[in-house]
């Protein structure tokens, strides 16, 4: 351990944490002595924590993890710093205005917290592979997309190793997802495949705000009516002069969101309406949510508590779903969202199985409907983003051919994934991986 | 609550009694595994960097026997993502109306596809509206994205092709399904709603001359002028 650059008694407080047993401690949980401070090592050297969006949240949750003495933190946002971001986004200033969030946050850490070592990625979670995400001890998310929420959950969820309905505990990477919607939050404690996963609940979501098409057109009565006319009906119309190509259309510029500003304020002036700005116009057309900074530091705070305990075993975590309320008055509550039955992502362990690579699709599938594990009554197969075969009336014709071509020459390889939906399951999809045998 | 721990106990445990076994059958004594006991912060920080390996190992060629295949390369091959998993459950197993017609320009992507609906009742009887649908990869959590694509005179679509209709927006929800949306499409054709327009003029003559906009619809399906616009012939 480099103790060299720390300040003595540092980190005395969370000694205090790490150093006691105490009734709610794992119950292998080893306290740290001076001759082996394990658990320390552990948060400086060896747990490698990955946040994922370095906005609202992920200001805090740097900070807080950096605080609470992890020591190797990799941070992923592939957005620039707007000025509005400033209220509440404190590791950025004015003059870090159009820089990579990340690669700010990270080097204010850096520099103020001696011995931090956090490293920023200015691209999208998605541009990282399956060995990226694998160094990690736990990954926390402070997202604000659904898309990306979704994304990062079906990854952690294919990194486990699953053996026959026994999973493999050292492939499952925690995901502590934080989320704030003014003065409402969320926080959750994801084990991939173990407990729910954020796949299980997308039905339970409330869906974003929209309106009727029909009132955008032709009765608005609210300013955000106006905006979203500009944008739909204003950005498509020929006649309406624009000082920008509408294809190219971008909300993050300035030009382009003053046009929609004006548009839809002239809009809201036709038919009598008030309340039309540009902040409005920004928030209605980029999806903006309304953020608190308070609202952020209680759910980061929350996120990072949970990494600690689960990061030192010195305390339960959460299992598994935080809610907060601050709108009227203060309400929490923690609650254990059950795991969907055959949901998309998490309940649906993939099967290998074993085929000669020179089997016709019919064959392979008559052998699928065989096998007693799955339980098939008319399977629809697509890999690789292609059909296979599918039962249903609309695609049945176009597939129909493949049923006579061996798996080989459907270009499906060894090791490819198989995805199969039948109306005989009790969710959405199964997935087979095909394990080729060799000839004799 | 400490559930992963649980996991890991049970298998170390499961792991112990497999290499006594092992060691019981080439030794018959176990002295020689016992090594001498280093530093235990040595051993802790060796043992998390192993697990690394572990983890990559496992994952990598263990549990599914590859032996050639990196994961770089697994990478590029495609895992369906839910939302193309939902698609594909949605359109093998929905029922198509009568009069409806499913066409994908390329059948392998299913998640675009055109969708031809010739009402066999109402105003509409017997011409043909064209379609395009899209399925975001948020689906279902947002709704498929729909345009029609043949110029048409009705309450609810408008003549840049949006089409106003309760589950394509406001209404939507992920329990709903590419057929239900099909199925309201159809919908509109036999009952246009004047309530929600989309098409102004169209809606309130519907409403106050409902015979006048009957042939108005008549006349665009034949290929004729409506309000200063000539419609595409329909209909003969």
């Amino acid at each position: 351990m480099d103790t060299t650059n720390d300040l003595p008694n540092r980190w005395t407080d969370i000694g205090k944490m790490i150093k006691r047993n105490g009734p709610f401690a794992s119950p292998d949980f080893v306290p740290d002595t001076k001759t082996t401070p394990t658990i320390m090592n552990g948060l400086q050297n060896d747990f490698k924590v990955l946040v994922i969006g370095a906005g609202g949240l992920g200001c805090e949750i740097l900070k807080n993890l950096a605080l609470s003495g992890f020591k190797n933190i990799d941070v992923i946002d592939m957005d620039t710093i707007d000025v509005s971001n400033l209220n509440r986004q404190f590791l950025f200033r004015r003059k870090d205005v159009g820089k990579s969030k990340a690669e700010v946050a990270a080097a204010f850490i850096n520099s103020r917290i001696t011995g931090c070592n956090v490293t920023p990625y200015k691209c999208r979670i998605q541009d990282k592979d399956d060995d990226y995400y694998r160094q990690f001890k736990v990954v926390i998310a402070g997202l604000d997309s659904i898309e990306a929420r979704r994304w990062i959950n079906g990854q952690l969820v294919n990194l486990v190793v699953c053996d026959d309905g026994n999973i493999d505990p050292e492939t499952v990477i925690p995901l502590i997802d934080g989320g704030t919607e003014g003065f409402k939050g969320q926080a959750r404690v994801i084990l991939p495949k173990i407990t729910s996963c954020f796949e299980c609940s997308i039905d339970a979501f409330p869906p974003p705000t929209t309106y009727a098409v029909c009132t955008i057109a032709n009765t608005p009565r609210l300013p955000e009516h106006c905006i979203q006319w500009a944008l739909m009906f204003g950005l498509e119309d020929a006649k309406l002069p624009k000082p920008f190509d509408p294809k190219q259309f971008d909300n993050d510029n300035p030009l382009h969101m003053n046009w929609v500003f004006e548009t839809a304020k002239k809009r809201a002036e036709d038919h009598n309406i008030t309340g039309v700005t540009y902040k409005l116009t920004q928030g209605v057309s980029k999806n903006i949510i309304p953020a608190i900074a308070s609202t952020n530091a209680i759910i980061a705070a929350a996120c990072c508590n949970e990494a600690f305990k689960f990061c030192t075993d010195s305390s339960g975590f959460l299992n598994n779903y935080m809610m907060y309320n601050g709108l009227n008055g203060v309400y929490t509550y923690t609650f254990e969202y059950e795991q969907k039955e055959g949901c998309a992502v998490c309940g649906t362990n993939v099967s290998t199985f074993d085929i000669s690579p020179s089997t016709t699709l019919e064959v392979f599938m008559e052998k699928l409907m065989e096998d007693p594990r799955f339980q098939f009554k008319k399977p629809s197969l697509r890999s690789n983003g292609r059909n296979l075969y599918m039962q249903g009336t609309v695609l049945n014709a176009a597939t129909k051919p493949n049923l006579t071509k061996t798996l080989q020459e459907l270009e499906v390889l060894d090791d490819d994934e198989i995805t199969i939906t039948d109306p005989a399951l009790p969710g959405i999809a199964c997935r087979i991986k095909v394990h080729y045998l060799q000839d004799n | 609550m400490f559930r992963l721990k649980e996991l890991k106990k049970q298998q170390e445990q499961q792991q112990q009694q497999k290499q006594q076994q092992t060691t019981s059958q080439t030794n018959g004594d176990a002295s020689s595994t016992t090594t001498a006991t280093t530093e235990p912060t040595e051993v802790k920080r060796q043992n998390s960097n192993d697990l690394k390996e572990i983890r990559r190992q496992k994952s990598k060629d263990s549990y599914f026997s590859l032996k050639s295949k990196q994961s770089a390369e697994s990478s590029t091959a495609r895992r369906a993502n839910p939302s193309e998993l939902r698609a594909q459950k949605d359109i093998d197993e929905m029922e198509v109306p009568e009069g409806c017609k499913v066409n994908f320009k390329d059948t392998n992507d299913i998640c675009n596809f055109t969708l031809d609906i010739t009402p066999i009742d109402g105003l509409y009887q017997s011409a043909t509206f064209r379609f395009s649908i899209n399925i975001p990869s948020t689906y279902p959590y947002n709704p498929p994205k729909v345009h029609c694509d043949t110029l048409v005179y009705h309450p609810n679509i408008d003549f840049e092709g949006h089409v106003c209709l309760n589950i394509l927006r406001q209404d939507w929800m992920p329990v709903l399904n590419i057929g239900t949306v099909i199925f309201g499409l159809m919908t509109l054709f036999l009952e246009p709603n004047p309530d929600d327009p989309l098409n102004k003029e169209a809606a309130a003559l519907m409403i106050d001359n409902k015979k006048q906009f009957e042939t108005n619809v008549k006349q665009s399906l034949r290929g004729g002028y409506v309000v200063n616009r000539q419609f595409p012939k329909l209909l003969s």
